[in-house]
């Protein structure tokens, strides 16, 4: 077991040395900052001015590891765009992503576990089939259209919740629906089997023997035992929540960082887009790095 | 009095295999769409009524035929004037050309070296399964974002991006696979027989891994399309004036209030094409590789 995480937490550095190549080397290709920062009939003693005054004339393997080793330490660099650390404008927008994130989540858990775990107890029933039905199409319907049919048909046809932005709790409802849409259709697929699973052991026959109701049986005593790939893949969903708030964030013009990444991208401040990108690249590698750790403690059937 | 325990029993693992949904009108039906809208992408010219890309700004924001419009623009206009239905059936033409470029470059790369890395084994195996781990970890989305912004959207870059990171689960599965294959006995009497690598590869195994590949194929279909919309959507995909549906959604969702079809339409095309391509390929995993569960 040891060997095993020993074996991931390499892993995932080698992973994490593998993105920031590849997040360093896809900048640096895209032309010399020392360029971009002065005026195109300024001397060329001033260009090599600005290339020593940004570094660029130090080696290669130096000018990385001294962005890499500073990104370790929260410094970023300055945002192109305006002009302050990307730390300060990452930190002021990480709250607002963290809220939709964890609403989003709460959705996801308690649509996927309710309506896979019925969905077990009455497999082939009409709640069955239409759960199902359901999965399939949010599985197909773009997460950006969803939102804004979502808009359309709530704010601008209804008027019953506002179109975006970020403020009371009816800001948060749309949103949060979007973003935690798309992974209730797996998680409700994982917690319809692994419910199938246990529902069919002796001990749950025993306890429908005994006379246990049906909502008992179903989160007392199955729940308790299928419960260890739902929580693993219940993990990775929070991971993929990150993804999309990107999109979900552009749909509903919420203020987070997948706004910002978006902002970004329409000024060209590739100092924004490269710090965002790291942040959630190493957190999705150390996330996956934990959910492995955890499961083998969770599981003992588990010997590597 | 056992009987009703006796039944649901046994049959755990088979009545969650076959999906409801698999019952052959739906991937019949699937399969028709698939096949029309490669129709729709081929014939496009001869299709669309108007020009997609220039308008006639005397005709801006028609509405759509069931929304009180005229039979000249059945599904509307846009804000310069260009008829959506045109733009729609050209759009099907990038979509299926994103699809299958991507999809035959990554069934390349991905049979390639899934067939090599199961079959010599050793350093190979190592190198390549590495970079598969890695890359599935890849936050792909996010990297394809910093690409695209980089190198700027265009068609090509579009295809680069998404084949990087779409390859590695077939490589996976392709080298699973020929583990199998490679300790049957077919596969030693050639070796006996004197047959070189590569023709056991190609002659034996390939074949072995076809339903495999199909499977996943079709499954990402989908998250091909998927994908590039999103890109799309968010400015970093296949440019416009180009009608890539995803960018349709985002330029119509500035008339959300005015002209709400002109999010509406495009998004539904996204949507019909990939329920019917996931449909269709739940149907072929049940049929050919029930084993594919987590894909």
């Amino acid at each position: 077991m040891g060997w095993f995480i020993a074996q991931r937490i390499v892993h995932a550095i080698f992973a994490m040395f593998v993105i920031t190549v590849v997040i360093f080397g896809t900048v640096r290709l895209s032309g010399d900052p020392a360029r971009m920062m002065i005026s195109d009939e300024a001397p060329h003693e001033q260009y090599l001015e600005m290339r020593r005054l940004l570094l660029l004339d130090r080696p290669i393997p130096e000018q990385y590891w001294r962005w890499v080793s500073q990104a370790a330490q929260g410094d970023f660099g300055i945002s192109l765009r305006y002009q302050i650390p990307v730390s300060e404008l990452v930190s002021t927008r990480l709250p607002a992503t963290l809220e939709l994130a964890v609403a989003a989540y709460g959705f996801t858990l308690l649509m996927g576990l309710t309506i896979g775990g019925y969905s077990a107890a009455f497999r082939g029933s009409v709640l069955d089939a239409a759960a199902r039905l359901l999965a399939v199409m949010g599985q197909a319907a773009p997460n950006f259209w969803m939102g804004i049919m979502l808009v359309l048909v709530f704010a601008v046809w209804l008027n019953w919740l506002p179109s975006g932005g970020r403020g009371e709790w009816r800001h948060l409802v749309l949103p949060a629906i979007t973003l935690g849409w798309a992974p209730v259709a797996g998680l409700m697929r994982i917690t319809r089997s692994s419910m199938i699973e246990v529902l069919s052991s002796d001990y749950v026959r025993l306890a429908r023997v005994k006379g246990v109701g049906e909502t008992s049986v179903l989160w007392k005593h199955a729940f308790k035992n299928g419960a260890l790939p739902i929580l693993t893949f219940a993990s990775l969903v929070f991971l993929g929540l990150i993804r999309g708030s990107v999109i979900v964030e552009t749909v509903f013009f919420w203020p987070g960082i997948g706004l910002l990444v978006l902002e970004g991208v329409n000024n060209r401040d590739f100092q924004v887009v490269q710090a965002i990108v790291l942040l959630f690249s190493s957190w999705v590698v150390f996330g996956n790095l934990i959910v492995d750790i955890l499961y083998v403690y969770l599981n003992p059937k588990i010997k590597h | 009095m056992t009987t009703d325990i006796e039944v649901d029993k046994a049959p755990a693992r088979m009545v969650a295999a076959p999906s409801r949904f698999a019952m052959p009108i739906l991937p019949a039906l699937s399969l028709a769409v698939m096949v029309s809208l490669v129709l729709v992408a081929l014939f496009a010219p001869l299709l669309a009524p108007h020009s997609e890309r220039h308008g006639q700004l005397q005709y801006s924001l028609e509405p759509p035929v069931f929304d009180g419009g005229t039979t000249r623009f059945l599904l509307g206009t846009d804000i310069h004037g260009r008829d959506q239905l045109s733009r729609v059936i050209y759009g099907a033409r990038i979509s299926v050309s994103v699809v299958v470029v991507i999809l035959v470059f990554k069934t390349l790369i991905g049979v390639g070296l899934g067939l090599v890395a199961g079959f010599f084994g050793g350093i190979w195996d190592s190198v390549i399964m590495s970079t598969v781990d890695i890359l599935i970890a890849f936050p792909a989305f996010l990297l394809a974002i910093l690409m695209a912004v980089i190198f700027g959207p265009s068609f090509f870059n579009v295809i680069l991006i998404i084949t990087l990171f779409i390859w590695p689960p077939t490589a996976r599965q392709v080298r699973v696979e020929v583990l199998a294959l490679k300790q049957q006995d077919f596969v030693t009497l050639a070796r006996c027989a004197g047959s070189p690598n590569t023709r056991i590869m190609m002659k034996h195994i390939l074949p072995g891994v076809i339903p495999t590949v199909l499977v996943i194929t079709t499954l990402q279909v989908g998250t091909v399309i998927l994908f590039e919309a999103a890109l799309s959507f968010l400015g970093v995909g296949i440019p416009p004036p180009a009608p890539s549906w995803g960018g349709m959604v985002s330029e119509g969702r500035a008339q959300l209030t005015s002209a709400p079809w002109l999010s509406i339409v495009p998004g539904f095309a996204i949507f019909v094409t990939v329920l019917a391509t996931n449909t269709l390929g739940d149907w072929l995993r049940d049929r050919l590789d029930p084993r594919l569960q987590t894909l």
